[in-house]
């Protein structure tokens, strides 16, 4: 093994200890209200994150073919009628057949 | 107590029928995500074998430093001759986003401190979409050992094709990440559509937040740029619903 890829292991492992599993061991003795936001409030924020920080990142890359393939991907999510591997089909499907139409 | 017994009535509150434990259905939830990251993983394996990456250096890479943006954001860094501290700033960097899901994530980990820090470790956006705040320690670690599994796997068949497949055959216009993208936006929403239905007030009020939140989370985006504003965004937008809350 090269040692660029053992420092790369290493650096990323290290990663791993300081945001995955040390704050796993970390007990935060908190007041009822902030229990309650680490409990409800904070996933709502990540997954609201997750949603605006994957539309930025794909709308940056191809506008109008991301755009539409995530609107459809958060019309059928919202709505919750199809299943996952469906939804999945259907908005890269859509994100493909969007790149190909001229302009 | 109090903040133990509103965990755990926030917790039954949450619709079962949609999370079934037994392993059958806990297949069925974790193996379409599963499925949408081979692709990416197999990516970044092809990446690795081009820059002539072994088989075991990539299979290491997977199982100790499974991160997708980190291992893709390190390959380059570790071409150019990156130092360990210019390696471990960038990785802790991108993946600081972890920080408030493994702390919001830690109660529903096994007790003991091997399997706990086993199962911290393979916490990854996509099994943290598809876990569920009533999930047992089991079930989560299932969850994540599968996704990790599946990533590292992938990983190793796509260093294989990246030695045996022309240099040509994949072009950097191809958006491989896509599909991926579709999976973790649809169990955002998904989530966010189940935990918004508990939320109190009136459905306008809750998409007022809503919006509030998403202009918030765009605003920091564009001002601190998409790889440092993950800790700020989901600390102010956590304050944002706790204070629409009171």
């Amino acid at each position: 093994m090269s040692q660029a890829s053992w420092l790369t292991i290493a650096a990323l492992f290290a990663t791993s200890c300081l945001v995955r599993i040390i704050p796993a061991f970390v007990t935060l003795r908190l007041r009822p209200g902030l229990q309650r936001c680490l409990q409800e409030e904070l996933p709502v924020a990540v997954f609201i994150n997750f949603a605006v920080y994957i539309a930025y990142s794909e709308i940056g890359r191809e506008p109008w073919a991301a755009a539409g393939s995530l609107l459809i991907v958060g019309v059928i999510a919202l709505g919750g009628s199809m299943g996952l591997i469906t939804t999945a089909a259907i908005g890269t499907a859509a994100y493909a057949a969007l790149l190909q139409l001229p302009g | 107590m109090a903040s133990l017994r509103e965990g755990k009535t926030f917790m039954q509150q949450l619709p079962q029928s949609e999370f079934l434990t037994g392993r059958p259905a806990l297949w069925r939830r974790v193996a379409p995500t599963a499925l949408a990251i081979v692709p990416v993983s197999m990516l970044f394996g092809v990446l690795a074998a081009r820059a002539d990456w072994s088989l075991l250096e990539v299979a290491l890479v997977g199982l100790l430093g499974f991160t997708g943006s980190g291992q893709f954001a390190a390959l380059p860094l570790a071409q150019s001759g990156a130092g360990f501290f210019t390696l471990l700033l960038v990785s802790a960097s991108l993946n600081s986003r972890y920080l408030p899901m493994a702390f919001a994530s830690a109660a529903r980990l096994p007790r003991r401190w091997l399997p706990k820090a086993v199962a911290a470790h393979l916490l990854g956006d996509e099994a943290y979409a598809t876990e569920a705040q009533g999930d047992s320690p089991a079930a989560v670690l299932m969850i994540r050992a599968t996704i990790f599994l599946t990533w590292v796997l992938s990983g190793v068949l796509g260093a294989c094709l990246g030695r045996a497949l022309p240099a040509h055959w994949l072009g950097s216009e191809l958006n491989l990440g896509y599909p991926a993208s579709v999976v973790l936006m649809y169990l955002a929403l998904s989530q966010l559509r189940r935990r918004l239905a508990l939320l109190p007030g009136r459905r306008l009020a809750i998409l007022v937040r809503l919006a509030l939140c998403v202009t918030l989370s765009l605003a920091l985006i564009r001002l601190l740029g998409s790889l440092y504003f993950w800790i700020p965004s989901v600390l102010a937008t956590s304050v944002l619903l706790s204070w629409a809350r009171a």
